[in-house]
């Protein structure tokens, strides 16, 4: 134990030092820097060893672990993009995208706003043959969103849908099959293909569960019981539920229509402005169940 | 295919405007005045006391853009589409940031151009403060 005038010797050096460090205090040092095998001491076979493949540059290729079943073989592979030419695509649409297109009267909150009317405004673009099946709708801007609007999307967040039915509105997440996008994303288009109206499939397996669900709003669910979700979901977020009159607010398509007020099977002549539907009663039939 | 092949067909008694809905227009729309704006949008309303001004996009939204380059190290603020005195507004902008954000913002005018460039992430300020001039 130093003495008390020592300690105090050390203490006033220690002002006048460098800070503490590792380049200036004595350490272990596990891994010296190397050095360069050159010289009387480095020379001859420069760490080589003798003879060999290793001295000889002529190694074993790489990952080759003397016979043992090598790691990159060893460990199973796995496929990222197994399956993705069947994976479904929903480009995004923002709630302040979708008020923002309200305001600037890009698309009509008076009628109900679909695929057809957000591809219609010029902003957004799909495209059926990338996997793209519609738009999903993203809570970006949910508080600031008070237009009642009626709605039909692809793919709504619970709160989402407690954002649109808070201002007033109503919103239906809807399926629609290729052949029907194909229509429904470019009418004017497809009207001068001269080719009928397609009739709306049906969801497949893994996105009927989705569909028919009325807590996603799914266009297949019980009115009653989406009028039920409603009201929980009022109460969950703490809002009151407005009344929504019946009209435009309410329009809704049936499950196999893609159009308003136009059927299935329907063949529309926009030169002359007529549409013919075939006389047929098998074909006529089918295009109506 | 013969036309004598062809399903029998008859005409549909159909409210036409139904499919006019279906067909999209052909020009941005001119907004219409309203109340309010809840997205935040303002219509251009001009400000004859101000020596500049900018021209807003054929979409009717204010030419203020984000540019970010070198793999998104590199932000900068551009007010595109200037008119009249652009270093006067340049220099008031750029005092509002600078002010706003308590930092030397560094800054570029081009007059051939007619932009104005601010380094760093300030569109929604700018976009704020051409707002409350009415630009």
């Amino acid at each position: 134990m130093a003495s008390r005038a020592g300690q105090e010797k050390a203490l006033r050096l220690l002002r006048h030092l460098p800070r503490v460090a590792l380049n200036n205090i004595d350490h272990p040092n596990p891994k010296p820097a190397s050095r360069r095998k050159r010289g009387a001491h480095g020379g001859d076979t420069h760490g080589a060893g003798d003879k060999g493949s290793k001295a000889r540059q002529h190694f074993a290729r790489a990952g080759f672990e003397g016979g043992q079943t090598p790691f990159y073989i060893r460990i199973p592979r796995e496929d990222p993009y197994k399956g993705h030419h069947l994976r479904r695509e929903y480009p995004p649409v923002s709630l302040h995208q979708l008020q923002l297109m309200v305001d600037t009267d890009r698309v009509d909150a008076g009628r109900q706003i679909d695929l057809t009317q957000i591809c219609n405004s010029g902003l957004f673009r799909l495209e059926p043959l990338r996997r793209q099946f519609g738009f999903q709708l993203t809570d970006e801007g949910m508080d600031e969103f008070v237009t009642p609007v009626n709605l039909e999307v692809q793919w709504a967040s619970e709160r989402v849908i407690a954002a649109v039915e808070r201002a007033g509105g109503t919103i239906t997440t809807a399926f629609y099959d290729m052949a029907s996008l194909q229509a429904m994303v470019d009418p004017e288009r497809f009207f001068k293909r001269g080719v009928p109206i397609p009739r709306r499939a049906l969801p497949p397996q893994d996105a009927v569960g989705y569909y028919t669900d009325p807590s996603t709003r799914g266009y297949l669910a019980d009115p009653e019981q989406v009028a039920r979700h409603r009201l929980t979901l009022a109460q969950k977020y703490g809002y009151e539920l407005p009344k929504v009159k019946e009209g435009p607010l309410t329009e809704r398509k049936d499950p196999r229509q893609i159009f308003f007020g136009l059927e299935p099977g329907w063949l529309v002549n926009l030169t002359d402005k007529q549409v013919w539907r075939v006389k047929d009663p098998v074909m006529s039939e089918y295009f109506r169940s | 295919m013969l036309v004598e092949e062809l399903p029998a067909v008859e005409p549909v008694d159909v409210d036409w405007s139904h499919v006019e809905r279906l067909l999209p227009r052909r020009t941005v729309p001119t907004p219409t005045d309203k109340v309010a704006y809840p997205s935040g949008w303002t219509p251009q309303r001009g400000n004859p006391s101000l020596p500049y001004s900018v021209r807003r996009s054929v979409n009717h939204m204010l030419p203020v853009y984000l540019r970010i380059m070198e793999d998104g190290v590199k932000r900068l603020t551009v007010v595109r589409n200037v008119r009249g005195d652009i270093w006067k507004l340049h220099d008031e902008l750029k005092r509002h940031l600078e002010e706003a954000n308590s930092r030397y913002i560094a800054s570029r005018v081009n007059e051939v151009s007619l932009y104005v460039q601010f380094k760093g992430e300030y569109v929604q300020q700018v976009k704020d403060w051409l707002r409350e001039r009415g630009l």
